[in-house]
């Protein structure tokens, strides 16, 4: 074991502080120092993309970034997404409506990467568009059509 | 698949990095992370010290120079490449290349520098450099020295680069007006690591004939494989040059794999080749 | 057919259940799913994701070799490495624990170490118990094994032939299992045909590769000596004795906790390794462990591949296209071990004849044992191989007559009218209008119009080509097809039931408690709540579906074989029958109406035709549970009922196996088309048109079936032309992680367009047939299809599967050699 280094960052808006070994990745320290686990991990070597958050408002593996390169960065996960009482935001809430998901375990990714490409397509581009984005984050239940709906549907609002 | 323990420094100027990477063996860089974290999670690769670049200032970036050479600082985030309206304007194969490489999520992290000098026989980048006659600046404790980029790879995974030296920037030269560029690539999914690519430009005088050609493949040899074009010059690029790119590539052997064969790769590298060839010439002839 | 074969609870179940002229309110609404909510918020919940206090963490050391003897084990540099509390190895297993469950015959033996040699790569030689995972793998490494390599046998048919190694010495032959079904008189039927046409096929090694792996947590109590092993495993309560016998305990000292699985796709299914394991791991230290497989070991040693198959098919058919005979024999590359013996075959024999009228088959398996991982299940659990295969001999007959590939289907076609069918292996079909789905997909795809654009396609030099088939899709299997393999079977279970608790609380909600599985990619919650809102008429929203544990669990077998959906709404809707006779004798005295003049409605029960006389839910509670001498003289307090619901139509097998009995007779179907264009120089594809229509019988909830044919459409085109997990000489697995294992991305996948026909069953609760795998059944044979006939000018037939890039360049380049 290598020493422990601190790391402060802010997480869903609020700061927050933990130790890590240089080697222990953001995914890790989110889930298991933060308690945060809505981030999962699936292949654990950036392939899957189930694990991605958004780091100062891109998406990044956070399989493939140690959490001491987070230090000072805001980092956003899928428990940011929804209202502080639980409601769920627009593009939770047409996923939920357009059958968006089935084990819901690659979800908070395709959210968090459905949320950039909103930000960067407000009106929802094009299906091969919203295809391309969601192409790096793998789902193995719903052959993609129902998330694509949800993205397109989801368009043109606030996400 | 956690990484083995490793001690960790994240230098602040470009002179701690070097004096880092200096002080001794075992010390590896880490930059963009998209190739280097899977293989320290697998444990193939146990640096004793990680030295991580991303907060060194001044080597990221694009900037154009008077005569219209584009500098990339090695850290460069390869989405800021496609994101870049210099490198659109200035070299077009830059972004019909690294279009292919990875998803917007490993791009906003990997970065220019860092493809290159991993050197994987897939990247989409080594094959731009190296028909764009790319310079390599690297840097070292002990100095700086240029390497052109036709002479930077040795090999899968191998470079020039010495364990003590930096990639700092990439400056290649601004292409000719009327240039276009092509890039095709075959892979087992969509962005999955190439199988095999083409990477193309054509240069077009007012007439519609061609004055300067690359093409450049990649997993038909061990590093980035530049096909002699130079037969195109002058001409005005007819769909007879199939014949010319087999001939061309008709000494090369590419290696099995465990997803394709090397035959596979001979025979799909020349569609590929004419492909990229047929796309950056039509991109010439309709740029301004 | 002898309806009195059916249960007669089921029976009275789905008479109270079928279709009335009056519409259903619920069921058939494609609701929102109950579940998401949690999901969404990124509070799943799954394994990996819960942390007991003190709790440790497990990593393992695989086998480099395929087959070796272990020498020697030394773990004395582990052990003295900081934070690592135990170092596990076969030995610590041969001591106090026994091996795992299998339902194979013969001394076929797995520990879930390996104790004395190794019989695939990857498989656990050594465990690290330690204050962290990190440390646990740290540890690992440390750890030295000798080991003796031993000849490796990897090639099932050399596996079969004198002077092979054994995979299993005690066995004393590769061959685990080998015998030959004949059901009608084959070879006459061979003789009498006019034509026949014979196929060597292989389909391959793919595994259903959830995003979320297997994992555990072991948490032995010592003071209570319970052990409670929370899994993401499906189907506990089935088994759960015999996980307790591994562990060499009573099953009332186990405990098993159902966890949210991000997906199973099969390789959940019977689940028992990991959680004997950490539960294994957890008695040695006394405190919680944690073992998750990483991808890597989820890839090389998680005991649940799919099938790997060599056939030797033929048909037999007349010149006017009909089908005559089914033979088919296959080689079945099982890996080293046999857990759930040769059920995957049974799979096959349930629809072996597909949708069509053959009369005669002879069905012949050999299992093999080979030096690579276990096969397990996956979604479709052996009748997708099958379909393929069938689907393949029937696109090869409709060449050599040269007759059009929906008219020779169409000709043999099973006729409406003729249900429930008998098939010759014995399963029945139940129901079922198959001219009615071929006609819905040709209009839904105009037909026509693909027909005459591929010809123009082709004209130009494309390469354009369409697909077109049938499936059938069985669902609800019986346990029989678990031992009517055998002669002299050992044990001879008839039982899968299914049961739920309803219960109504004095304030009026409805809570409903499911007994052998939690979530993972189905839809239980939202299915019962649907049911239940049918049956009470309320709000789904606001019925509360809870899991038991297993020590509070009635009986049930779970998900796996499509059952799930129409074991549970039976289950639930017996309980709610139940309670309903309750609420209406209550609220007859309380509303002084006889109780045929009641109806459910609007939450509660009222007076058919006199809107204002209605009584709530929790009007009637509150009399059930608080005012006892309200009620009937002869009824007890409060508002529960429990319902166990068996298998609705089951019979055994016959002595000499040419009937197999029914075992599988909820039986949908389905058809789709799809038109893909090639590119013949590199080998890749693209889809124009894809387009399926499935007949699932009454259907719950629309969205949420087409969620699961897309989602199954998908991975069976993961498995016709991206995945296969590939060994090398040595039997080490090459492609153990995503770089080299292909899953269909977003761009690779074709948009659908998803039909429906429901033709009811008559057995089962509302007429719902199954409708999880059908997806998967078809993707490889229309693939299949679509890529020989868009490559037709090469005459290509396609008969290995995946169809590789490099595969295709072949075939256009040797022909444009010639």
């Amino acid at each position: 074991m290598s020493d422990r280094l601190v790391v402060r960052l802010e997480v869903n808006g609020m700061p927050r502080e933990g130790l890590a070994e240089p080697r222990r990745t953001l995914a890790d320290f989110l889930r298991d120092d933060l308690d945060l686990t809505g981030t999962h991990v699936a292949c654990e070597n950036g392939f899957c993309g189930n694990c991605n958050v958004l780091v100062d408002g891109e998406t990044v593996r956070a399989c493939l970034m140690f959490a001491v390169q987070a230090d000072g960065r805001a980092v956003t996960t899928v428990e940011g997404l929804a209202e502080p009482n639980g409601t769920l935001g627009r593009l939770q809430q047409a996923f939920h409506d357009n059958h968006g998901l089935q084990c819901g375990f690659c979800t908070p990714a395709m959210l968090l990467t459905a949320h950039e490409y909103l930000e960067a397509h407000p009106d929802g581009g094009t299906d091969e568009q919203i295809r391309d984005a969601i192409s790096g984050v793998i789902c193995r239940c719903t052959g993609y059509q129902h998330i694509v709906d949800s993205i397109r549907a989801a368009a043109g609002g606030a996400t | 698949m956690k990484a083995a323990p490793f001690a960790y420094r994240a230098p602040e100027t470009l002179d701690e990095a070097l004096s880092l990477l200096a002080a001794g063996d075992g010390a590896c860089v880490l930059a963009g992370g998209q190739s280097l974290v899977p293989l320290l999670k697998a444990r193939v690769v146990k640096p004793t010290l990680v030295v991580d670049v991303n907060r060194v200032p001044g080597i990221d970036g694009i900037e154009t120079e008077a005569n219209g050479t584009l500098r990339i600082g090695a850290l460069t985030r390869q989405q800021t490449l496609l994101d870049s309206e210099a490198a659109r304007a200035r070299q077009p194969l830059l972004q019909a290349a690294g279009r292919f490489a990875g998803y917007l999520a490993t791009r906003h992290r990997g970065t220019v520098g860092g493809s290159l000098a991993f050197a994987a026989p897939w990247a989409e980048l080594t094959a731009a450099v190296v028909a764009l006659d790319a310079q390599l600046e690297i840097r070292s404790a002990d100095g700086e020295r240029t390497v052109a980029a036709r002479a930077f790879f040795t090999g899968p995974y191998q470079t020039v680069l010495e364990p003590h030296e930096l990639l700092t920037s990439v400056r290649i030269p601004a292409a000719a007006a009327r240039t276009g560029a092509g890039f095709h690539e075959v892979s087992a999914r969509y962005r999955d690591f190439a199988r095999v690519a083409a990477g193309a430009t054509v240069t077009l005088d007012d007439a519609g004939t061609c004055t300067a050609a690359e093409l450049v493949l990649l997993r038909v040899a061990s590093t980035p494989y530049r096909v002699d074009v130079s037969h195109l010059v002058g001409t005005s690029i007819g769909e007879s040059e199939r014949a010319a790119v087999v001939e061309s590539l008709a000494g090369i052997e590419p290696e099995d794999d465990i997803e394709v064969s090397g035959a596979y790769r001979k025979r799909v590298a020349v569609t590929l080749a004419l492909r990229a060839l047929h796309d950056a010439r039509e991109k010439a002839s309709v740029a301004a | 057919m002898n309806i009195a074969e059916q249960d007669p609870n089921a029976a009275k179940v789905a008479r109270e259940t079928a279709g009335t002229d009056k519409p259903r309110r619920w069921l058939g609404k494609s609701l929102n799913r109950v579940e998401d909510p949690r999901f969404l918020r990124g509070q799943g919940r799954y394994l990996d994701d819960i942390k007991l206090p003190g709790m440790l963490h497990a990593a393992v050391v695989g086998s480099p070799h395929a087959h070796a003897k272990i020498v020697s084990i030394d773990t004395s540099k582990a052990e003295a490495l900081p934070g690592v509390v135990r170092v596990v190895t076969g030995k610590d297993v041969a001591e106090h624990a026994a091996p795992l469950p299998s339902f194979g015959a013969g001394p076929i033996v797995q520990d879930m170490i390996a104790i004395e040699k190794v019989r695939h790569y990857g498989e656990t030689v050594a465990a690290v118990i330690a204050e962290d995972r990190y440390i646990a793998e740290d540890a690992c490494e440390l750890i030295e094994v000798v080991y003796e390599p031993l000849p490796v046998v990897l090639d099932p048919v050399a596996a079969r032939e004198d002077g092979s190694a054994f995979v299993h010495d005690a066995l004393g032959t590769n061959t685990a299992y080998e015998r030959t079904f004949t059901f009608g008189e084959v070879d006459q039927a061979f003789e009498d045909a006019d034509r026949s046409i014979t196929a060597d096929l292989y389909w391959p090694r793919s595994t259903g590769m959830p995003m979320d792996t297997n994992g555990a947590i072991g948490d032995y109590d010592p003071g209570s000596g319970v052990v409670t092993i929370h899994a993401n495993s499906m189907n506990f309560t089935y088994f759960l004795w015999l996980i307790a016998g591994s562990l060499k305990i009573p099953a009332s000292k186990l405990r098993l906790v159902p966890v949210p699985a991000g997906g199973s796709f099969g390789s959940k299914f019977f689940m028992h390794k990991v959680p004997t394991f950490a539960g294994f791991l957890s008695m040695l230290v006394g405190k919680p462990v944690k073992y998750v497989e990483d991808r890597r070991t989820h890839i090389t040693n998680n005991d649940h591949c799919g099938s790997d198959r060599r056939y030797e098919a033929s048909l037999a058919f007349d010149d006017d296209g009909e089908f005559k005979a089914l033979r088919i024999s296959c080689i079945d590359d099982y890996g080293a071990y046999l857990q759930f013996g040769t059920g995957t075959h049974g799979n096959a024999l349930s629809q072996i004849v597909g949708p069509y009228r053959i009369q005669h088959v002879e069905y012949s398996l050999a299992a093999v044992l080979t030096n690579k991982n276990q096969q397990g299940a996956y979604r479709g659990f052996g009748a997708e191989v099958s379909n393929w295969i069938l689907e393949r001999l029937v696109d090869m007959a409709a060449r050599d007559l040269d007759l059009d590939r929906v008219e020779i289907r169409r000709r043999n076609l099973i006729p409406a009218g003729s249900f429930p069918y008998r098939t010759p292996t014995g399963n029945i079909y139940d129901s079922g209008n198959y001219q009615g789905v071929l006609a819905k997909v040709l209009e839904e795809v105009d037909y026509d119009y693909w027909v005459d654009y591929r010809e123009k396609a082709r004209a130009e030099g494309r390469h354009v080509g369409i697909g077109i088939v049938a499936s059938q899709e069985r669902s609800v299997f019986s346990s029989t097809e678990f031992w009517f393999w055998f002669d002299d079977p050992q044990f001879t279970p008839t039982s899968s039931p299914e049961s739920a608790s309803v219960r109504i609380d004095p304030t009026g909600e409805i809570i409903v408690t499911l007994h052998s599985q939690s979530m993972w990619g189905n839809s239980p919650e939202t299915v019962v709540s649907q049911v239940v809102a049918e049956e009470f008429d309320v709000d789904p929203a606001s019925v509360v579906v809870n899991y038991a544990d297993s020590q509070n669990a009635l009986p049930g077998t779970g998900p796996g074989g499509s059952r799930y959906t129409v074991m549970v709404s039976g289950a639930v809707a017996g309980a709610a029958s139940e309670l309903k006779d309750k609420i209406r004798r209550i609220a007859s005295d309380k509303l002084e109406v006889a109780e045929a003049d009641l109806e459910f409605r609007d939450g509660g029960v009222g007076v058919v035709g006199v809107p204002d006389r209605h009584l709530t839910l929790a009007d009637i509670a509150l009399t059930a549970y608080m005012f006892r001498l309200d009620l009937p003289p002869d009824m007890p307090s409060g508002l529960a009922a429990q319902s166990t619901y068996d298998h609705p139509l089951t019979t055994l097998p016959n002595a000499d196996r040419s009937d197999l009995g029914i075992f599988y007779p909820f039986v949908g179907h389905a058809w789709h088309i799809a038109v893909v264009e090639v590119d013949a120089e590199t080998g890749s594809f693209e889809f124009l048109r894809y387009a399926a229509v499935h007949d699932a019988g009454t259907i719950v909830n629309p969205r949420t079936l087409d969620g699961q044919v897309i989602g199954g459409t998908v991975q069976g085109l993961g498995t016709a032309m991206f995945e296969e997990i590939l060994y090398d000489a040595e039997g080490r697995v090459r492609n153990a992680s995503f770089e080299h294992y292909h899953l269909p991305s977003s761009m690779d996948v074709p948009v659908m367009t998803v039909g429906h026909q429901e033709t009811p069953s008559p057995y089962t609760a509302y007429g719902i047939k199954g409708a999880g795998e059908g997806g998967r059944m078809l993707t490889p044979a229309i693939m299949s299809a679509a890529i020989e006939d868009a490559l037709w000018r090469f005459g290509v037939t396609v008969t290995s599967l995946p169809i590789s890039a490099e595969q295709i360049v072949e075939w256009a380049s040797s022909a444009s050699d010639v």
